[in-house]
């Protein structure tokens, strides 16, 4: 195994130039993290704990104390990442989840470690950044401000897949890197359609003084905020909103069922 | 009554404030349990029916009449949560014109159950 590295994010413009001259920016890059190398001299080679992904199809251009570039040497990754990133959404654009809540706390998890660190992984295994052994989202890539290079692990299948996550407009956008990427995708689509998340249906809240909840006691009657005719409310865990709904059974159940877009 | 003409500006001085030296705190807690401080503080509880487990494409198949299928039966009691804590349970009922809920049971220390 092999040494830790933390990576930051580059940002678009960055991107953009290191798509049109990967070669020199890369080379800047390099020079900057190894002072005493030869700025003509940059080899993948020389960077000894990564020496064993020459042969897959990521190679780290540069590997240093703090920052790591990778190429995809099938796809010219980068340059697709970039023009993802820079625009050109539509064209890019597959499908397009809100945020939240059904990725929000897979997304925030994997984001936490874009900050963590990069471990090369043993075997010649793609480089990996670290996660927490239960994430379900690993990035392996990340490329400009906020696109990453994701591997979901769902449904007993791992994908690949960039994430384009615009924090700002509450939205993780999922394109395609490449063609290898664009012939998995309906897996990949698949995969994320298969994850399942809990909904909830909320009748109601109240407020309540401490008092009256210390005292509260069997017999009480708790008023809502719900008039007899409005909708309740299908929620995700953590509160969002999803749909109005109207209440009833199904068989032996409760059930709740859609009235409008809300 | 204002006291703005009873002072002159000139006699106005500014205030500065020392660093505060102090031992560790020691002794009786000086609220000593007294809860009535925060009696009056609002809570905001939350009634829930139930929940379900839904997939991803299940959710975003999701149309107006769309029925999710909640894993409760109707005969089990409504929760009553604080901050996702549960803290009492009770049935749908209605007053007036609003709904509400009657407490059957209470959850936690020194509440009747």
């Amino acid at each position: 195994m092999n040494a830790t590295r933390s990576f930051r994010l580059y940002t678009s413009t960055e991107l953009n130039a290191a798509s049109a001259t990967v070669d020199a920016v890369l080379q800047r890059w390099a020079t900057e993290w190894f002072p005493s190398a030869r700025p003509s001299n940059v080899n993948v080679a020389d960077f000894g704990a990564v020496r064993q992904l020459q042969d897959t199809s990521w190679t780290p251009y540069a590997v240093g104390k703090s920052e790591c570039v990778l190429i995809d040497k099938r796809s010219d990754l980068l340059k697709t990442v970039a023009n993802a990133v820079a625009g050109d959404a539509a064209k890019h654009e597959l499908i397009r989840l809100p945020l939240s809540p059904i990725l929000a706390d897979v997304v925030e998890r994997a984001l936490s470690n874009l900050v963590a660190q990069l471990a090369v992984a043993a075997k010649g295994e793609l480089p990996r950044m670290q996660t927490d052994a239960n994430a379900d989202l690993e990035i392996i890539g990340a490329f400009g401000s906020g696109a990453l290079l994701c591997e979901f692990r769902l449904a007993d299948s791992a994908v690949s897949i960039v994430c384009n996550i615009d924090i700002a407009r509450n939205y993780v956008l999922i394109a395609p890197a490449s063609k290898q990427i664009k012939r998995k995708l309906a897996t990949r689509v698949e995969a994320i359609s298969s994850r399942s998340t809990r909904t909830q249906v909320v009748l109601g809240h109240s407020e309540l003084a401490v008092a009256e909840l210390v005292g509260l006691a069997a017999g009480d009657v708790i008023l809502l905020d719900r008039r007899v005719g409005q909708p309740f409310d299908l929620c995700a865990m953590d509160g969002q909103l999803i749909s109005a709904v109207e209440i009833g059974t199904k068989g032996p159940h409760v059930a709740a069922a859609i009235v409008r877009n809300s | 009554m204002s006291k703005l003409e009873e002072v002159s500006p000139v006699a106005a001085q500014p205030v500065s404030l020392q660093e505060l030296q102090r031992a560790q705190p020691q002794g009786k807690q000086i609220l000593n349990g007294r809860f009535d401080l925060i009696s009056e503080l609002k809570v905001r509880v939350e009634a829930r029916l139930g929940s379900a487990e839904i997939s991803v494409s299940e959710l975003f198949g999701l149309k107006e009449n769309s029925v999710v299928t909640l894993e409760a039966a109707p005969a089990d009691p409504i929760d009553i949560l604080l901050d996702g804590k549960l803290i009492a349970r009770g049935a749908l009922v209605v007053v007036g014109d609003s709904f509400g809920i009657r407490i059957t049971e209470v959850n936690g220390a020194g509440a009747q159950a």
